[in-house]
């Protein structure tokens, strides 16, 4: 039905989302780190839409589940951005190795 | 016709991995902001291709334009790291850049997508109706705890950071 | 309208944290905290009668079973709604004291419970991911409510990154699951399974939604972030962070071991164990070193996850031994919420939490609160009469019956390691006396109050125990047949 097979699709979002982690494991800036979370999700999202779309079914339930995913998402960033933000006022340092009040 | 889609969801494809490469991989916070928003283009690129158009709608909406744009508000307002500017190597400028043409070609790709995304016969309304109907009818109740979610967010967001009473 | 009798409990907690947020705006002047808690309390009380109307004989489904309501719904949103209770009255004279915004504090924690409760009546995936994040995100702002203070900020930003790398990770673990099984309900996914088997990307989803789920509920090595986390952020929300998350963590455990992935019958026993010995040996080694008795607790509540995945590692002990899982889980946040509770009796403007040598002599000082603590601590360690004492056994004895007799040995030795560390916090209160000049005890009485409920229910629920484990019993009836 698709000229493109799902597989592909299903890649790119396993590539994506080893990417994002990896990202998060690399790097040491929180608001990279948020990014690549964010990277995360939409490999999350990729992999839905395109199950979704193999399954076929009258409720799309892929879809639905990706649009929850976006509320999810915009909630978790904007938080995320606050906390930041909070504590960066605090001690302006958005690096988490220089931010080592509490021993661990 | 056969190899055009193919040959669209390789451009999106390589855009999404390259943009989610650069994030990680660029020294710059800005670099990597905008290199994730080009991610996401892709991605709702692959979205359209995949028949899914309000979903590439929301997430064009969404991630292309509140999250991004959020972030980048993020990395202006903790300022971005100048210890990192010295030790920028000689072809990052360079890949700044090329940002900018990727993503025309995100763009493009992303609205050639749109019209070679399947040969099913589309029903009039294409996938919203089957969407709204889902997540208004069947999904009422996780729907209103995700509206819940969104109003806890915004109290949260707005008690860490307002300025005044402490 | 059926519908919303189902979810009466959830409204009534959505209403009382709007209800809270107005009254925030309406009453100005010094009664307004205190209004704030009566709404609060009063709220939750209304919540907590329309969660136990009676036994729920037939399990029944709403909003197009999204929603189920069953007896393991009625204990856990009960057991929500009592820790939530014990919150807010143990957050109102510490948030006076740091400034807190309380209005917010409250309402973020009457949300976070709301996604707890949704958690325990989902019936799909996409509810219980939703709920998970309607829990977790306020959660992560309620740690660093103490904005001007680096602690409380780094406890937000550290329990923040994790835990958004653990919800992507569960995501994707869920779509896998989904694209696998062609479902979202739980049935549905059991349906699936039953028909693929265990095939490798069956096994791929499940150690990612593993390893998601392990992240929220802390248990070794996803644990990193609990002892910072615990730490940095304000006490009271120490108190509900280290309890409410963790039982709906296991919630989501049970409902999805339970009824999801119930076709699989994999041997789950073996992964769970290990991990349960890994969780319950490094809580309790770390904690025994810890000098501020803040970080000791954080460091035990690991110790207390992995007696509560123990008991989910017994399951082929039967039904008895999730009840001793639900068990546990309630007796645990009893006890757990009442020790951070005590601590905050203690609290004295600039400290972080009581080091070990700031309780010599507590109990010369303030009587009841050290007695209460003592019998919070003896609990906590499991001995009798107390909840604690039953809760070990009702996860020993089905770890005995499922042929885990290695596991039971190793809970036996970490119950007396902990017998150490916890009752070293005793012998200070009781037997050493004070060095130097020993700063006033700030008033506390609704957090003494709160501390004394919680070391009298521990007590009562010793020494009537029945009730609330035929309670168990029932409510893990459903998920496991």
């Amino acid at each position: 039905m698709l000229s493109v097979p799902l597989g592909w699709f299903i890649a790119v979002s396993s590539a994506l989302f080893f990417i994002g982690a990896a990202g998060v494991l690399v790097r040491r800036n929180a608001v990279v780190i948020l990014m690549c979370v964010e990277l995360m999700l939409n490999a999350a999202n990729l992999a839905l839409v395109a199950f979704s779309r193999r399954l076929s079914d009258a409720t799309p339930r892929g879809s639905v589940f990706v649009i929850f995913t976006f509320v999810i998402a915009a909630a978790e960033v904007a938080v995320g951005l606050a906390i930041v933000l909070a504590a960066y006022r605090n001690q302006p340092t958005v690096e988490v190795d220089e931010i080592h009040e509490l021993k661990g | 016709m056969d190899f055009i889609a193919p040959l669209i969801f390789v451009i999106l494809a390589a855009i999404v991995v390259a943009g989610g490469l650069a994030v990680v991989l660029l020294p710059r916070i800005t670099g990597s902001a905008l290199s994730m928003g080009l991610s996401f283009l892709g991605m709702a690129g692959l979205f359209a291709l995949l028949g899914a158009e309000t979903i590439a709608f929301f997430q064009v909406l969404i991630y292309v334009g509140a999250i991004t744009v959020l972030i980048l508000y993020g990395v202006m307002l903790t300022g971005v790291a100048p210890a990192g500017a010295d030790r920028r190597l000689f072809f990052q400028k360079q890949a700044g850049w090329a940002l900018v043409p990727l993503k025309f070609v995100g763009v493009v790709a992303t609205v050639f997508a749109l019209s070679f995304q399947s040969n099913v016969v589309q029903q009039p309304g294409g996938d919203l109706e089957p969407l709204a109907n889902a997540v208004f009818r069947d999904y009422a109740f996780p729907f209103e705890v995700a509206s819940v979610l969104l109003l806890a967010a915004m109290i949260g967001a707005i008690a860490l950071v307002k300025r005044g009473d402490d | 309208m059926n519908d919303l009798l189902a979810i009466l409990p959830e409204l009534a907690v959505t209403l009382t944290a709007a209800v809270v947020l107005v009254v925030d705006l309406a009453v100005k002047g010094p009664g307004r905290l205190r209004a704030l808690s009566l709404v609060a309390l009063a709220g939750l009380l209304v919540a907590g009668i329309a969660a136990r109307p009676g036994v729920i004989v037939t399990p029944y489904t709403a909003f197009n079973g999204f929603v189920v309501v069953d007896e393991f719904t009625q204990f856990f949103r009960v057991l929500f709604i009592v820790l939530a209770f014990i919150a807010v009255l143990a957050a109102e004279e510490y948030s006076a004291r740091r400034q807190l915004p309380y209005a917010e504090l409250i309402a973020t924690l009457l949300f976070s419970t709301l996604g707890a409760m949704t958690i325990a009546l989902s019936g799909d995936l996409i509810t219980l991911f939703v709920g998970l994040e309607l829990m977790t995100i306020p959660v992560y702002v309620l740690a660093g409510m103490q904005r001007r203070n680096p602690f409380s900020n780094e406890a937000a930003l550290k329990y923040f990154l994790l835990g958004a790398f653990s919800t992507a990770i569960l995501l994707y673990g869920f779509a896998w699951l989904y694209g696998l099984t062609g479902s979202t309900e739980l049935r549905g996914i059991a349906a699936g399974l039953a028909s693929t088997g265990l095939t490798g990307p069956v096994l791929v989803a499940l150690a990612l939604v593993t390893v998601g789920l392990s992240f929220k509920a802390a248990v070794v090595p996803f644990h990193q972030w609990t002892p910072d986390a615990y730490d940095g952020a304000p006490t009271p929300v120490t108190a509900f962070m280290s309890v409410a998350p963790k039982a709906a963590a296991f919630a989501a455990i049970l409902r999805l071991v339970g009824v999801a992935l119930q076709p699989l019958q994999i041997d789950w026993t073996v992964a769970f164990a290990v991990l349960a010995a890994l969780t319950m040996t490094l809580g309790n080694v770390v904690a025994l070193a810890q000098p501020s008795v803040k970080r000791m607790l954080a460091y035990s509540s690991i110790a207390h996850t992995g007696y509560i995945a123990a008991g989910v590692a017994a399951a082929q002990a039967g039904p008895q031994a999730w009840a001793g899982v639900l068990f546990y889980a309630f007796a645990y946040g009893l006890m757990n919420i009442g020790a951070f509770a005590a601590l905050m009796v203690l609290d004295t403007e600039g400290t972080r939490g009581a080091a070990l040598d700031d309780l010599r002599g507590l109990a010369r000082r303030a009587p009841w609160p050290a007695l209460a603590f003592t019998v919070l601590l003896i609990s906590l360690t499991g001995l009798p009469p107390t909840v604690g004492f039953w809760a070990k056994v009702f996860v020993f004895l089905p770890a005995l019956d499922a042929g885990l007799g290695w596991l039971a040995v190793i809970m036996a030795l970490n119950a007396a390691l902990a017998a150490y560390y916890y009752l070293r916090v005793v012998v200070y209160m009781y037997m050493l006396d004070p060095e130097g000049a020993v700063p006033d005890l700030a008033p506390a009485r609704l957090v003494g109050a709160a501390v004394g409920l919680t070391a009298i229910a521990s007590i009562v629920l010793g020494i009537w125990t029945d009730p609330l484990y035929s309670w168990a019993v029932s409510a893990a009836a459903p998920i496991l047949r």
